[in-house]
């Protein structure tokens, strides 16, 4: 694995720290996005149902709560992407974080009325990127006020407001344009959630994780 | 019993004694050796046990820690250790993410904790012939971390621990982010070497 030259990387990691977030603008070629688009349409009949009917607070410190979506494991075209070189050194600048390694990636399949519930992803994603591969899809809905609260609290969340609560408090993180910009997302530390997907189309989403050594 | 069997039922990984080229073993004492010149120290001296959110407890320890170079790294990288690593967790991308030597001087010790979240297995051996075994307590491995903590009530080394032997050049695999483990201060007088190599699965699966 390559490592980035030596840069100052506090500023990058106080602001990833601070907000959860960084918008990388352009970092991807547009039309290997749309490749990768066409591939995930392409496997959509073999993607397998990924439900969930509990709420459950996990031992390494996330959170799930009920889900109803598709489950596509990456084709090669989104593999290479997400053990892409360039799109890794772009990260690990924009977090701070020169030890991420690359896990993988996966492609989460919405058909109407599909959706995620509150959780917060696996302490192996430090970092999650998501590309949405069809328009429409509704922006992502975070608590970055929540940021690492203990399994316990969050399913108290849930009980006061639900698994996919839309209140002021909480926030939506848009999808970038479909120019090659992708979004980060400390995925283990902010409660996400996804409300139901309102299109007839199938929606697709893209993700990457990335593991902080 | 299989290697998945034992690591279910004990929260062991034995690596067989012959698993590992002896002419590797040399080249890592040689290594080890240089790197206890540059060995930083490591002195963590917060009293008490610090649960935190990944399932780890953190807690006092004072030792030297090198991460190592090209000869612990070909050790770690080596297909054996992986292979075990996979078969015993029933995983499928191990892969060696933290490893390094740990120099131990007469008096050093090791508070009980538990390893960070993403470590599945650890796996861990000496260099030198002396190591005491390490202290555990496998009965509360299914335990939450606060309540892993209430249970030991900040006693460094507890009392009515289990403890299984560290071999010199024979590593064996144990789940130290769910079992608590200590090593009680070195009592001998010579200085201690120990290799540990923890393995994290990198694959993505729908949660």
């Amino acid at each position: 694995m390559e490592t980035i030259p030596q840069v100052d990387r506090r500023p990058a990691h106080a602001d990833w720290e601070q907000r959860g977030s960084v918008l990388l603008t352009g970092v991807l070629d547009a039309e290997r996005v749309k490749a990768v688009a066409g591939e995930a349409l392409m496997r959509i009949g073999t993607a397998t149902p990924y439900e969930r009917d509990e709420v459950s607070s996990r031992r390494d410190g996330s959170f799930a709560s009920p889900v109803h979506c598709g489950f596509l494991p990456a084709g090669p075209l989104l593999e290479q992407l997400a053990f892409d070189k360039q799109l890794l050194t772009v990260l690990r600048e924009a977090t701070g974080m020169p030890r991420l390694v690359p896990r993988g990636g996966s492609v989460v399949v919405y058909r109407q009325g599909d959706f995620q519930g509150l959780h917060t992803d696996t302490v192996k994603a430090t970092v999650t990127v998501g590309i949405a591969l069809t328009e429409g899809l509704p922006a992502m809905w975070w608590a970055p006020s929540l940021r690492d609260a203990m399994p316990d609290e969050l399913a108290k969340v849930v009980a006061d407001k639900g698994i996919l609560p839309e209140c002021a408090e909480f926030e939506r993180l848009e999808h970038p344009p479909a120019d090659g910009s992708v979004r980060a997302f400390a995925g283990y530390s902010i409660p996400h959630w996804r409300i139901p997907y309102p299109g007839e189309e199938p929606g697709l989403l893209a993700t990457f994780s990335y593991m902080d050594l | 019993m299989t290697l998945r069997q034992t690591w279910l039922a004990e929260g062991r990984a034995e690596v067989p004694a012959d698993a590992i080229e002896p002419g590797l073993w040399e080249e890592i004492a040689e290594e080890a050796a240089h790197c206890a010149t540059v060995a930083v120290v490591r002195h963590n001296r917060r009293p008490g046990l610090l649960v935190m959110r990944d399932g780890s407890i953190t807690s006092p320890q004072r030792c030297r820690v090198h991460p190592g170079g090209k000869a612990l790294n070909a050790l770690a990288r080596s297909k054996v250790l992986a292979d075990i690593a996979g078969e015993a967790t029933g995983q499928a991308r191990m892969t060696p993410i933290r490893y390094g030597y740990k120099f131990y001087a007469p008096g050093d010790y090791m508070h009980v904790h538990r390893d960070d979240g993403k470590c599945d297995i650890t796996f861990s051996c000496g260099l030198t012939p002396n190591l005491a075994p390490m202290g555990w307590l496998p009965r509360l491995r299914y335990l939450s971390t606060q309540q892993v903590a209430d249970e030991l009530q900040e006693e460094p080394y507890p009392q009515g621990g289990e403890e299984f032997s560290i071999l010199h050049r024979v590593l064996s695999g144990f789940d130290g982010r769910r079992i608590p483990h200590w090593r009680t201060p070195l009592d001998t007088q010579s200085g201690e070497v120990l290799i540990t190599i923890c393995f994290s699965d990198l694959s993505v699966k729908p949660s």
